[in-house]
């Protein structure tokens, strides 16, 4: 039986609430998997299905959806990414006109110096400040600062299009509103992939075509994200957070499977997340391409960069690396090279000493794979080298993920030599039968973590060909298997005695 | 370019958004033993109801304690089986309720169940098996650091119940959780069911934490139960309960793990 009464007795209440929801509130940023996105883009749909033939209100109602979902996660910094881009567009203009080469470097720079300064106000002021503190034995009183959500991404993105723009490799474009369009595509705009303006921009245009494939190809897309960020994700973080809150109170094999739990989940989050925006975006006609391509099937770390987050590598590669001399200065310089961009992309991930410690260390990584190199591909490709490699490979990076997630490097430390010192093979069976479901959810993804991407392709043809009354209940499907899930007690009585 | 596809897609998300919200307004559904969770739409819409359900408990509590309040109760001089059981905060807890139970005479048994809740002991029977065990005469209950954040702390109301229901008769004191911030409302809402004088009400004082700044350091946790100590003589069964002398360095709290899949 279905009540109503609550909302019959209370309607102020309820309108109220639901007003709320539509509001800012730090603490609940709009993800793409949450109830409230699903009604805003259940307005957005026929809105847009209508605009798009159009591009200019196209352009203005993504636009101002956009800069909504930015205020709904970020609340008034929506007014600091209109101010920048518009600081960006500007420059740009300028570089494009200007003859002199001194003139448009200049500029070039000027806008790097004000979108690094933005980011590095807000995301490393205190980390910096903390550290000046430790050097000086003050008394360190962290910034009340808030960091806007995604500031890392679209600060990105601008680097890219002005450094393209002095490359003279991209025009500019026409008005400000389609860079803010490039710029803001909610889609993309709080955790990425990070659009290329070169690859983004001509996609814009006048009677925008949306094929049913692509349509449906975008909700396969957003069905298995939800799979792997809302279902996977969030379940199997429940028991790593154990772990990880406090790494002195479990055994070696607790402790090894809560490290792989955390390589399985923060791949799930990370790639869950990117296909669902690919999805949103492909459903409204844009592709954003790949963002993650099977990361843990590498067989060397220069391979895992190559496939995990893909947007941000070959960031990385085309304005860190490549502009820092790359390959093209010698051995040494290569690896230094290798290093110095690893060392950024790990501060890109955050302030804090750890997230530099794993740059670092996937920096010497590389650096040794490169340096090996000519050792490696005299070894005869068989199962068993590629066994071994692929082994090393997937060891060395779950390590690095323990430095990335621990609170602080001791305890990366307590989690590892935990797993060393007191492991005992006997309690795996224990530990399968005290978490069935979490070891279930890791096979599975294991599982079809392997599975060869042409069979992923087939099932993504499959759906967009099935009938509509299919797709409704498989969405349906996961929709239920996520509210299952989400509850914050899914334990039956299941334990671990010592 | 086909709009047909648009409509295809927002009749599907339409259709599935008015099923879900259906089924969180609707009763139980059960297929076979499976009930259909609800989504937490009804919850979020209604919030503010649970704040008056919170305040009628309140009401009645307060009106209850005022009565009991009169009441001269004199101190237990027997030596005790003291039971303490709950989440990750027992450990240390136990450790010091332990040399308070050597240097008193009693004894002490504790079960430290990871990351567990009130739902969680609720729901299984190890409350109930412990308690045939040890036969306790005192009990010692810390719960709800698990529960401080929940978006609405109201719906731990019949868990909490059923926790007393399974204590029944035993004199109990509930600990309640070290906040590190102002919780959403456990507090009062274990305080209003738990009898008067039973709830120890740890929020608002000062701890030493631990390095994921949520668990009370080992020293911070003994003055934790020095602090107990010296309110239990105010509590519903003051038992004998003098601070251990430095002599008494180490004793063995009996504390079985249990480690929790989830929380």
């Amino acid at each position: 039986m279905i009540d109503f009464n609550p909302i019959i007795e209370n309607p102020g209440l309820f309108i109220r609430n639901f007003g709320e929801l539509f509001k800012f509130d730090s603490n609940a940023p709009m993800l793409f998997s949450s109830g409230l996105f699903w009604i805003l883009f259940l307005l957005f749909i026929p809105i847009y299905a209508l605009v798009r033939k159009n591009k200019w209100q196209m352009i203005i109602f993504v636009v101002l959806f956009s800069l909504y979902f930015y205020y709904k996660s970020s609340g008034y910094f929506f007014l600091m990414l209109i101010g920048t881009s518009f600081i960006d567009w500007i420059i740009s203009k300028v570089i494009f006109k200007s003859e002199r080469h001194g003139v448009r470097l200049g500029l070039m720079w000027l806008s790097i110096f004000i979108s690094l300064t933005i980011l590095g106000y807000f995301k490393y002021a205190n980390f910096f400040l903390w550290n000046w503190n430790q050097m000086v034995q003050g008394n360190f009183q962290p910034l009340d600062i808030i960091l806007p959500v995604g500031i890392s991404f679209y600060t990105f993105q601008s680097i890219s299009y002005i450094v393209d723009i002095y490359k003279k490799k991209i025009n500019p474009t026409k008005t400000w509103f389609e860079y803010l369009f490039f710029l803001s595509f909610f889609p993309a705009l709080v955790a990425g992939p990070i659009v290329r303006a070169d690859y983004f921009l001509p996609q814009i245009k006048h009677k925008k075509t949306v094929s049913s494939a692509q349509i449906w190809g975008g909700v396969w897309l957003i069905i298995v994200g939800i799979i792997k960020k809302a279902l996977i994700a969030d379940y199997i973080s429940q028991y790593n957070d154990l772990i990880f809150n406090d790494p002195t109170l479990y055994t070696g094999v607790q402790t090894l499977m809560g490290v792989l739990g955390y390589t399985m989940q923060i791949y799930c989050d990370f790639s869950g997340y990117s296909d669902m925006a690919i999805g949103l975006a492909l459903i409204m006609g844009f592709k954003l391409g790949i963002n993650f391509d099977s990361p843990y099937q590498s067989r060397n770390l220069t391979e895992f960069w190559r496939r995990w987050h893909i947007s941000l590598s070959s960031w990385l590669r085309d304005y860190v690396y490549i502009p820092l001399g790359g390959n093209r200065k010698g051995t040494v310089r290569t690896y230094i090279n290798n290093f110095l961009t690893m060392l950024i992309g790990g501060l890109w991930h955050g302030a804090a000493w750890k997230f530099i410690f794993w740059g670092a260390m996937h920096g010497v990584g590389l650096a040794v794979h490169k340096a090996s190199h000519p050792i490696l591909k005299r070894i005869p490709d068989n199962f068993i080298t590629v066994f071994i490699s692929w082994l090393l490979t997937f060891v060395y990076v779950s390590l690095l993920w323990v430095f990335f997630r621990a609170a602080s490097f001791e305890d990366s430390v307590l989690i590892i030599q935990n797993i060393f010192i007191d492991f005992d093979w006997n309690q795996f069976p224990q530990f399968f039968e005290a978490r069935m479901v979490w070891c279930i959810m890791m096979i599975a993804l294991t599982v079809f973590h392997f599975v060869p991407q042409r069979w992923a392709d087939i099932c993504q043809q499959a759906f967009i060909r099935s009938p509509w009354l299919l797709k409704l209940f498989i969405f349906l499907g996961v929709v239920q298997l996520v509210i299952e899930f989400m509850s914050e007690e899914v334990s039956p009585f299941i334990y671990f005695q010592f | 370019m086909k709009d047909h596809n648009y409509i295809g897609l927002w009749l599907l998300l339409a259709m599935a958004l008015a099923i879900i919200t259906l089924i969180a307004f609707s009763d139980d559904i059960k297929i076979g033993e499976w009930t259909v969770k609800r989504a937490p739409i009804a919850d979020i819409l209604l919030e503010s109801k649970s704040v008056s359900d919170k305040n009628e408990i309140n009401a009645y509590q307060d009106s209850i304690r005022e009565l009991e309040e009169a009441k001269i109760i004199e101190t237990d001089s027997l030596p005790q089986s003291i039971f303490v059981f709950g989440d990750s905060m027992t450990f240390n807890l136990a450790l010091r309720l332990a040399q308070y139970a050597k240097a008193n005479g009693h004894s002490i048994h504790s079960v430290n169940w990871d990351s567990s809740n009130t739902k969680i002991w609720a729901e299984h029977d190890t409350l109930r098996y412990y308690i045939n065990e040890f036969r306790p005469t005192q009990i010692f209950i810390s719960l709800g650091s698990n529960e401080l954040y929940f978006k609405n702390p109201e719906t731990r109301i019949p868990y909490i119940k059923k926790i007393l229901e399974v204590i029944d008769t035993i004199p109990y004191v509930w600990i309640g959780p070290p906040n590190w911030k102002e919780d959403s409302g456990i507090n009062d809402i274990i305080e209003g069911i738990c009898k008067p004088k039973t709830f120890f009400r740890s929020a608002g004082m000062k701890f030493e934490r631990k390095s994921d700044h949520i668990h009370p350091t080992r020293k911070s946790s003994a003055l934790w139960v020095d602090s107990i100590a010296k309110w239990l003589p105010e509590s519903s069964h003051p038992i004998v309960f003098d601070t251990p002398s430095d002599s008494i360095k180490k004793s063995n709290p009996n504390i079985i793990f249990l480690k929790a899949l989830n929380k």
